[in-house]
């Protein structure tokens, strides 16, 4: 086992350890089962992009720059698959990191107006394009706060800043695929929802991002056949595929 | 005895029906919150005996407000035999996703789907019967409030089976078992609060797993992405499902805009739902001031008048005399006073008042206050509590409990026991302010609105900062009142009135009446005489409603409402006598209410300061009226 892919996927699983404390050796280990190799790790201490110290591992400033880079795209890559194609994201994402741009990963994320969670909830590094809040892609995602006043619109994303957050907006129905119509925008932002009406202010509202209408329309139009796409035409969602068409 | 908890969605129609079930009348209103605590009656029907129990409004077993964890921690410390969930078919997703989390619980379980009727309307048609063969539940339907209830009680009668529950799928059912084996073995419901502990409900993580949580966090973690999200999905596909079976919508496209909605958002509409405040401020002004005045006038001349007549042909000038009729008597100032003076503004003020709640119209007010509330430091949720303060202080400063921030809490509770009048203050203030005109009226309420400001600024700058609550605020649809629970609700609230308050108007005059006797009286009027008559510009007699509002406001307006009909209040002194009842009077209720919600050392300072700030106020808007007064036409 050898190769730039194996070294990639190092970098990405120390991130993703990163995230939930210290890494150390034994964790990567289980982390990447099978796939672990000493030489790769080694490699990688060479080159200046990883850390070790005893049993604990870091990375180093270039590393979390490279692994940054690498987690970003494949988090970018999960939403994409998530909002636009279907629902499978376990399979499809990982190998996204190794083959996309940055400049690809930006055009994408500033297409999904810069979602900054992963489908699994883990946040999406930062890019460029999201620093300056690019619009030279036109935005089919945008955030509620920018719909006319009785426009309706499907959810794509809800950036929470708290599992109770999550839960508060997940219980009033406020989720991607829900079909939101906004009332009001001044003194508060009203929506309507699953036959609620819902008062909320700017900040939340912000966080709520929506299909634009007509782009969603021709998400449609460009969907392929069911039949054609095996991966997402699993049985029990069949239901929720041919839902998706709620809106028109 | 079989124990029913009655749960559901905030503004579900719980209450409705469990005074339908059981026969008994609590509150009911068309806005959330209208129950803040856990209400238990016990009926007797056909031979056997019911605990019915009545919550707050709960949207899932993770908890979101204090309001909730009541009724968890209900469900998880007494669990009742048998619950009933309230499913508002407006929100019939919002309602399942409550309906999961119960299923989990492996109680018997039944479903009352309310508002049929008026989710048809809308164009969204639920079949309740496939409903109820999909979840393996029973399932009744009631159109309109109170329809349904024998099938309900029926069903009751008999063994309600316990529910199959919702499957999670292999992975999470793997992490909610491993889970359940970090539980300690006498936890009650395992697998909801191992659901609980991977949603990471901080209102529970601590007490579940002491010590263990490095165990619960490798569980976590164990996970492909995050446990709230993977069980939210999981769970919204399961409610997307359900809803897809069993709910219909008719017709093509969306349905009309109804006069209800549009109305709505004119009430919360910047430009037009100033006029909407004016017109229903207007309307209660003239149901007060002319229907309770005629009403109060008639039965003055027809009652008081002519029993203090007889009774002061009958008894010689002397003790008796004075304690039933004289300026303190028991008759005038205990039993008159609340009968023929009090009651009937409350009777008219509670009717206008009761079809604005029914209507749904206050938490919509909210939405449109919501700017100036922000510059009071109200960002959060807490505005609705300050609006619901209109109605019953008490009640409100106990729904002050569903604020997060500490802060707003402090600035809620402060502005409401300070100068927002209760209904039962604010029909009294009208109709003491009507006396002399509308303009007084106007000036005294906007001069209390403009106390309500300062109070919010100051406070807001004098309570450092802390995590500022988000605004998400569900609003109940705007409805037709129903003319049959007004005038129910006016009357419990009467009823409730009479039974509290008269045997403490008696006292209170019994009270009065000695103190005068004994000299005290003259005694303090003489000490508190610059006071009075100099800084807050009052006859002194108005020492005799101060010392009344110790006991109940509406005792001291009455006798206010007199001195004002007999001349000895001019309008500006209306003004000033109103603005000090409202500020100083705090009734025991409510200041029980605030040592109940915040720390005592904080209630006390809160009590403290709105009895100063409301001495220096009122003689400041004495010394305004007196520089000024004139040129304001006041």
């Amino acid at each position: 086992m050898n190769g730039i892919t194996d070294r990639d996927e190092i970098l990405e699983r120390l991130w993703q350890l990163g995230e939930r404390g210290a890494p150390t050796v034994e964790g990567l280990r289980a982390s990447l089962k099978g796939r672990f190799d000493a030489v790769d790790l080694e490699r990688l201490q060479e080159d200046g992009m990883v850390r070790r110290e005893a049993e604990t591992l870091s990375l180093t400033g270039p590393g979390a720059a490279h692994a940054e880079r690498l987690i970003r795209a494949h988090r970018i890559g999960e939403r994409l698959i998530h909002d636009v194609l279907g629902r499978e994201f376990e399979s499809g994402a990982c190998e996204f990191e190794h083959i996309l741009a940055t400049e690809i990963v930006d055009g994408i994320c500033t297409l999904l107006g810069h979602p900054r969670e992963c489908p699994h909830g883990f946040s999406i590094p930062q890019g460029e394009c999201c620093r300056v809040s690019a619009r030279y892609v036109q935005k089919i995602v945008v955030p509620l706060t920018e719909l006319q006043i009785g426009q309706t619109a499907r959810v794509a994303w809800v950036y929470t800043r708290s599992d109770q957050q999550l839960h508060r907006l997940t219980s009033l129905q406020i989720r991607p695929g829900s079909i939101v119509k906004l009332h009001q925008d001044y003194p508060s932002y009203v929506i309507e929802c699953d036959g609620a009406s819902i008062a909320m202010d700017e900040e939340v509202a912000r966080s709520i991002n929506v299909w634009l209408e007509g782009a969603s329309a021709i998400r449609a139009e460009e969907e392929p056949p069911r039949h054609e796409r095996p991966n997402f035409a699993k049985p029990r969602w069949r239901w929720r595929l041919g839902g998706r068409d709620r809106g028109h | 005895m079989t124990r029913i908890a009655v749960v559901g969605l905030p503004n579900s129609g719980k209450s409705q029906l469990c005074n339908s079930l059981t026969g008994t009348y609590a509150l009911v209103s068309n806005y959330p919150q209208t129950t803040v605590a856990v209400t238990t009656h016990r009926v007797n029907i056909e031979g056997r005996h019911w605990e019915v129990t009545d919550t707050p409004g709960l949207h899932g077993l993770f908890i979101q407000s204090e309001e909730e964890l009541v009724v968890r921690t209900l469900l998880f410390e007494r669990p009742p035999d048998v619950l009933v969930q309230c499913v508002d078919a407006n929100r019939f997703r919002e309602s399942l996703l409550l309906t999961a989390d119960l299923l989990g619980l492996g109680i018997p379980l039944v479903l009352v789907v309310t508002a049929v009727g008026e989710s048809a309307r809308r164009g969204i048609n639920l079949d309740t019967p496939s409903l109820g063969r999909f979840l393996g539940l029973p399932v009744v339907a009631s159109s309109r409030p109170g329809a349904g209830v024998p099938e309900l009680r029926h069903l009751l009668l008999r063994t309600v089976p316990v529910p199959p529950r919702l499957d999670f799928g292999a992975t999470l059912e793997g992490a909610i078992g491993r889970t359940m084996n970090l539980l300690s073995a006498s936890a009650a419901f395992p697998r909801a609060s191992a659901l609980l502990l991977l949603e990471n409900d901080l209102s529970f993580v601590g007490a579940a797993v002491n010590g263990r949580s490095a165990l619960l966090e490798e569980v976590r973690t164990g996970l492909a992405g995050t446990a709230p999200r993977l069980i939210a999905e999981r769970r919204n596909h399961w409610v997307d499902d359900v809803a897809g079976r069993v709910s219909k919508k008719n017709g093509g496209g969306a349905p009309a805009p109804r006069f209800s909605e549009t109305f709505a958002r004119m009430c919360r509409h910047p430009l037009y739902g100033l006029p909407i405040l004016a017109f229903f401020l207007g309307l209660v002004y003239v149901m007060v001031v002319y229907v309770a005045g005629a009403l109060s006038l008639f039965l003055t001349v027809t009652v008081t008048d002519p029993v203090v007549r007889v009774v002061g042909i009958l008894l010689p000038q002397g003790f008796w005399k004075d304690l039933l009729i004289g300026p303190h008597g028991l008759l005038t100032l205990g039993l008159f006073n609340s009968l023929t003076t009090v009651l009937p503004i409350l009777s008219v003020f509670f009717l206008v008042f009761g079809l604005l709640e029914d209507i749904g119209y206050l938490p919509n007010l909210a939405i449109l206050t919501r700017r100036v509330s922000a510059k009071l430091g109200i960002t959060g949720n807490a505005v609705i509590p300050l609006v619901l303060g209109f109605g019953c202080k008490t009640m409100a400063t106990m729904t002050a409990r569903t604020i997060q921030s500490r802060k707003e809490k402090l600035i809620v509770i402060a502005l409401i026991a300070f100068a927002i009048p209760c209904s039962a203050q604010m029909g009294l203030s009208i109709a003491i302010l009507g006396a002399h005109g509308v303009r007084y009226f106007i000036a005294a309420f906007g001069l209390l609105a403009l106390a309500e400001l300062v109070a919010g600024l100051l406070l807001n700058r004098l309570i450092p900062a802390d995590a500022t609550g988000q605004f998400i605020q569900e609003l109940p649809p705007i409805r037709m009142p129903r003319i049959g629970a007004v005038a129910r609700k006016t009357a419990y609230r009467l009823l409730w009135f009479l039974r509290e308050a008269i045997p403490i108007f008696l006292i209170a005059a019994a009270a009065m009446f000695a103190i005068d006797s004994l000299g005290l009286l003259a005694l303090l009027k003489t000490a508190l005489k610059p006071f009075i008559t100099g800084w807050l510009g009052l006859p002194l007699d108005m020492v005799d409603a101060l010392l009344l509002t110790f006991a109940r406001s509406e005792a001291a307006a009455g006798l206010i409402l007199k001195m004002s009909h007999q001349g000895v209040l001019n309008g500006a002194q209306s003004i000033l006598a109103v603005i000090l009842i409202t500020t100083f009077a705090q009734c025991f209720a409510n200041i029980a209410a605030i040592f109940k919600e915040v720390r005592a050392r904080a209630a006390l300072i809160i009590i403290a300061s709105i009895y100063a700030a409301s001495f220096v106020y009122t003689g400041a808007v004495h010394a305004l009226l007196a520089a000024a007064g004139g040129a304001l036409g006041l």
